[in-house]
């Protein structure tokens, strides 16, 4: 006779837990989210990882000096700190509601930002050879530099098109104009990242708002706003995209990233927006709702605190696709020559493999190829799987 | 019942597309019929005007001989202007055609096979005087000819169309009449200054079109403005007096052999039409028309003399005159100058080769000339001339590759490449020289932006900025050694420029020290700073879409940084980057300057004159002495006396700066080895109709 033995109650999981858990259970997503993490340490860490300038130097005069900070932007100092406050906050305070961790990480991360940008003052001039200057005069006792020792427009014109083999320091090659292709990728991740993230963001607010009215009143607002949704789907996003980025006020130029995620942003939000709708005309009729409404909620709290946790979910995997079509968009822009001025972008290092000689570089399509189709393909995979965790439908299949 | 899509209605689709398919392939195969009928038509035409003239000159001789002839022993073919002396070589003329001749002497030439020629751009006109581009003019120079030629290795000019010319320079009386007359007139606008009137408000009204403020009533602007308005007056006054002397008069004597390629003679009327259609108000051509203003009469004297007289002296007077297109007026009559401004095909003339339908080109159709059968000189080889239209660069190089282009005219890294590629030397020579005219690019510095002199006014400043640039490193590294770093606007082997001035060496000791005399002094970042603490930055403009400049830019801003100035790169598309030149609305600028007359004119750039109204002084440069020296030397016919004065200029424009002037390009060619007597000559390399194909190495038909 065997006795009944005490069981531990399985831990009860929240629902995001849950579908975390669902979300990770296969390996592709495991290995797309986990490019991903690599990905975004590279963005926030690009200028610790690859830099012209070493970190410290000890030279012949007995002067110890730290050329790599002396020389960080703003953003290059700004964005560590708020990377590691948010670690903090998610892993330390677990006992704190989420909503508070948010709350003080967003506050502290915006007085990081003024605090970096007001303070902070690089040198208005880059001085990449002087370290090597002084190693060639036998200056430097001993320095630490970064992993990838080259500044991505740190260009050595004499050294252009190095192919990978050609030197141990050049893993990835040179590229036209003598940078290093490596430090370029590392950097050009920044705004691969930045660009998926922003216009994702910016067409999601669009489309939770609209879609969330339209569902929410039904009626004439949704008539009204279905129409608005069709005229926007029926607008090629990509040609629009060129011909603004084309007739663009060349005052614009520096700006032309934030442009950029704008366009791709308010061209974007048609599909959240139908989803949210079709999300909310769901829910617009269940008791909670109702009960909501019936204690005189105001509409802002019954539609953002009630119903959108409630119709996220599928927006969310929707907009990871975004993510991926967003990065694509800005490659394909670089590619073509309409991307920015001077700075790292995987598209324009591809579209440099062929060059006006018709040889082929491998080296300058491989990496940067390579890294797009990686980047685009973990969003959809992380997004496949996230759809299938909270779909009931497939849940059960998947249970069985 | 269900209406399924079955397979008889599979059927039926495919049948209609095929149909449909055929349809439309029969509309192509007519057309093409089309083409083929009006060129046949037009060569029958040709013909029969041949055949008729034939036989009238027949009558003639006839005639003659009715009359009875001496025999004279035949040596020379064409010797009216060689001096009498008949030499043994004197079967060859020394006229525009010896080229041809030449050739034609070569124990293996053959007549036959094509030129096939790659643009890499689209040609969007041809028609004569109204085409707007280099391309249109390349296509020109082989369909029509002129009275005389510059010869591409001598760069004398030999009769063509004339047989000989008589100049008469009257430019003494004509400086007579100008110290007497000027100051007649000045007494005149001095004691009634509302002559000047109609002018001014001329000017004013000029200046409120373009947007800007027209002067305050008294201020230094409008006593500058009245003053400009003077010498207009008095100008137009000289230019109106019927009493003014000419300055120089050139009567043509024209052959009386010379056709058009349909065969009716080339007269001396055909040449007062081609400069009565030029000066025709309403023809599309105005900077012809501007170019060519110092012809003031063109005259038929009689059926074969012609005479030019010219308002003011000036060196390039003849070249205006003997350089001019010939065109046939019996042709070109037929159409409205509506028609001739809006075509893009109206293209015929006397030259070696012809369109194959004068009429109807358009953009879009192969651009391809073929051998004027009738022409009246020694026929050239090749039977046809193609210029295929590829604007990407590499696919230009993969149809190289491929063999469907003979003659390539390679970037510079395409050149390297492929020069090393032993497949592609065993059947193409490759060519580099420096052609002349060269152009060169150059970097501008703006002296005045909206009204206040800018950071480059100090031409000690504009020297520190040519020493901070490594031309050589340039030349070398961007432009693989096919360019040469340049001193000055004239090309460094020719007399206008002054042989003891050499670029300056890249030197940013030396630029450091004249900035630092200039005040610009290391800060404690090592950027530039002035008194006032002010960082050295400026915003270089250039053109955006060639990765030959952004290299070139990229290299300046990281040279410039070393020596702790700031330069911001503002790549801007063509149109806007005009926009912003005409407007002054840039600090520095990098641009190019290409074609000219053998002998540069530098007016156009560096004379104070040209600053106003968006003309080509962009920077506002302005130094009394060298608008002197550069009006003198465009007066000057007496070439010594001339070249002696450019090469002041030359000085003076080293020693300012003006420009940086950076590099000039070599031309870098592939040509078929199966094309002989390919030769370089001063100017390049000789003209293509001179080439040939051995009878055995032909490859293409026509």
């Amino acid at each position: 006779m065997t006795r009944l033995a005490l069981q531990p109650a399985p831990p009860r999981l929240t629902y995001l837990q849950m579908v975390l858990r669902d979300t990770l259970r296969g390996v592709g997503p495991r290995v797309g989210l986990a490019w991903l993490v690599v990905l975004t340490f590279l963005a926030v860490f690009a200028p610790f990882l690859a830099n012209s300038y070493p970190y410290a130097v000890r030279t012949t005069d007995g002067s110890l000096s730290f050329p790599l900070f002396r020389y960080l932007r703003p953003v290059d100092v700004a964005l560590p700190v708020m990377t590691l406050l948010a670690l903090l906050a998610w892993r330390l305070f677990g006992r704190v509601p989420a909503r508070w961790r948010l709350l003080v990480w967003v506050l502290a991360s915006s007085a990081v930002c003024a605090a970096c940008f007001l303070t902070i003052k690089p040198p208005l001039r880059q001085t990449y050879d002087r370290y090597r200057e002084q190693v060639k005069q036998g200056e430097v006792i001993w320095a630490i530099t970064t992993p990838i020792p080259y500044s991505p427009s740190d260009r050595l014109s004499e050294l252009r098109f190095l192919a990978p083999s050609a030197s141990p320091w050049r893993l990835m090659g040179t590229e036209g104009n003598g940078a290093d292709v490596f430090s370029r990728m590392v950097h050009a991740s920044r705004i691969a990242m930045a660009i998926g993230l922003i216009a994702t963001s910016i067409a999601l607010v669009i489309g939770v708002i609209v879609g969330g009215l339209m569902g929410y009143f039904s009626g004439i607002v949704d008539l009204i706003g279905m129409r608005l949704v069709e005229i926007f789907a029926a607008v090629p996003t990509f040609f629009l995209l060129l011909i603004l980025v084309a007739v663009m006020p060349p005052e614009w130029n520096p700006y032309k990233l934030y442009v950029m995620m704008v366009i791709i942003g308010i061209t974007g939000w048609v599909g959240y927006a139908r989803f949210v709708r079709a999300e909310f005309l769901r829910l617009r009729e269940q008791d909670f709702v109702t009960s909501a409404r019936a204690c005189g909620l105001p509409l802002s709290s019954i539609l953002f605190r009630h119903m959108l946790p409630n119709g996220m979910a599928p927006v969310l995997v929707e907009a990871s696709f975004g993510v991926a079509g967003a990065i694509l968009a800005e490659s394909t822009l670089s590619f073509l020559g309409l991307g920015l001025v001077d700075q790292p972008s995987w598209g324009q290092m591809l579209s440099e493999s062929i060059s006006g000689t018709g040889s082929f570089k491998w080296w300058m399509a491989f990496f940067p190829g390579m890294a797009i189709f990686l980047t685009v393909f973990a969003y959809n995979l992380v997004g496949e799987s996230l759809r299938d965790a909270i779909d009931p439908h497939t849940r059960k299949v998947a249970a069985l | 019942m269900e209406n399924r899509f079955g397979f008889k209605d599979l059927v039926t689709l495919v049948l209609l597309v095929v149909v449909i398919a055929m349809v439309y392939l029969s509309m192509v195969q007519f057309d093409r019929q089309w083409d083929d009928i009006k060129a046949l038509n037009n060569n029958i035409t040709t013909l029969t005007n041949n055949q008729s003239q034939m036989r009238s000159q027949i009558d003639k001789l006839s005639e003659k001989l009715d009359k009875g002839v001496a025999i004279v022993q035949p040596n020379g073919t064409h010797t009216a202007t060689t001096d009498g002396n008949p030499t043994p070589t004197a079967s060859i003329p020394n006229n525009g055609l010896h080229g041809l001749y030449e050739a034609r002497t070569e124990p293996d030439f053959a007549e036959g096979d094509t030129v096939v020629d790659a643009f890499g751009t689209q040609i969007k006109s041809v028609t004569a005087l109204t085409y707007k581009d280099l391309y249109g003019r390349r296509i020109q120079s082989f369909v029509i000819e002129s009275l005389a030629v510059q010869d591409d290795d001598t760069l004398e000019f030999l009769p063509l169309i004339a047989e000989s010319w008589k100049i008469d320079d009257h430019s003494k009386d004509y400086d007579a009449y100008l110290a007497k007359k000027k100051p007649e007139l000045e007494a005149k606008v001095d004691a009634d200054a509302t002559l000047l009137d109609p002018i001014r408000k001329g000017m004013l009204d000029e200046l409120t079109k373009t947007g800007q403020k027209p002067p305050e009533p008294g201020s230094d602007d409008d006593k500058a403005l009245t003053a400009d308005a003077r010498e207009k007056w008095i100008d137009q006054q000289v230019r109106d007096d019927p009493e003014r002397p000419s300055a120089l008069v050139v009567t043509f004597k024209l052959r009386k052999d010379v056709r058009f390629s349909d065969g009716v003679p080339l007269t001396a009327h055909d040449v007062q039409f081609s400069w009565e259609l030029m000066n025709n108000p309403l023809l599309n051509a105005p900077e012809t028309r501007n170019f060519y203003d110092n012809v003031e009469s063109y005259k038929a004297l009689d059926d074969y003399t012609v005479e030019f007289r010219f308002r003011e002296p000036n060196f390039l007077a003849f070249d205006m005159a003997a350089g001019f297109g010939i065109l046939p007026k019996h042709f070109y009559e037929k159409f409205s100058i509506e028609d001739i401004n809006s075509k893009p095909g109206l293209l015929m003339g006397s030259g070696r080769y012809r369109m194959p339908d004068p009429e109807s080109w358009a953009p879009g159709k192969l651009m391809k000339l073929v051998r004027n059968e009738n022409y009246w000189g020694p026929k050239p080889g090749p039977a046809a001339l193609i210029w295929l239209e590829i604007e990407e660069d590499v696919s230009r190089m993969a149809s190289f590759k491929n063999g469907q282009i003979d003659y390539f005219a390679a970037t510079s890294e395409q050149f390297d490449e492929l020069k090393k590629d032993e497949k592609i030397t065993s059947r193409y020579t490759p060519f580099n020289y420096l052609p002349v005219p060269t152009g060169y690019s150059f970097v501008a510095w703006n002296v005045t932006r909206e009204g206040k002199p800018t950071i480059f006014a100090d031409k000690r400043v504009r020297q520190a900025m040519t020493y901070l640039i490594d031309r050589q490193r340039i030349a070398k590294e961007v432009m693989l050694g096919y360019a040469s770093p340049t001193s000055g606007p004239f090309d460094d082997k020719s007399r206008q420029a002054d042989p003891d001035i050499k670029p300056r060496e890249y030197d940013p000791k030396k630029a450091l020290e004249l900035l630092k005399q200039v005040g610009w002094k290391p800060g404690a970042d090592g950027v530039l700073r002035n008194a006032k603490g002010e960082p050295f930055a400026f915003t270089l403009t250039y053109p955006s879409g060639s990765d030959t400049y952004e290299r070139i830019m990229l290299m300046l801003k990281d040279s410039f940084n070393r020596a702790g100035i700031l330069m911001t790169q503002d790549p801007q598309q063509w149109s806007i980057f005009i926009e912003r030149v005409d407007g002054r609305a840039f600090d520095a600028c990098a641009l190019a300057w290409g074609g000219g007359s053998i002998e540069g004119d530098i007016r156009q750039m560096f004379h104070s004159s040209q600053i106003a109204n968006g003309a080509n002084n962009f920077t506002s440069y302005i130094n009394p002495e060298l608008d002197k020296l550069i009006d003198e030397a465009r007066r000057t016919i007496d070439e010594d006396k001339r070249m002696k004065l450019w090469q002041a200029c030359h000085r003076i424009l080293y020693e300012d700066q003006p420009y940086t002037f950076l590099l000039r390009r070599q031309s870098t060619t592939f040509i078929d080895k199966r094309f002989h007597n390919v030769k370089r000559v001063t100017t390049g390399l000789n003209d293509r109709s001179e080439w040939y194909v051995p009878a055995g190495q032909q490859l293409r038909g026509e």
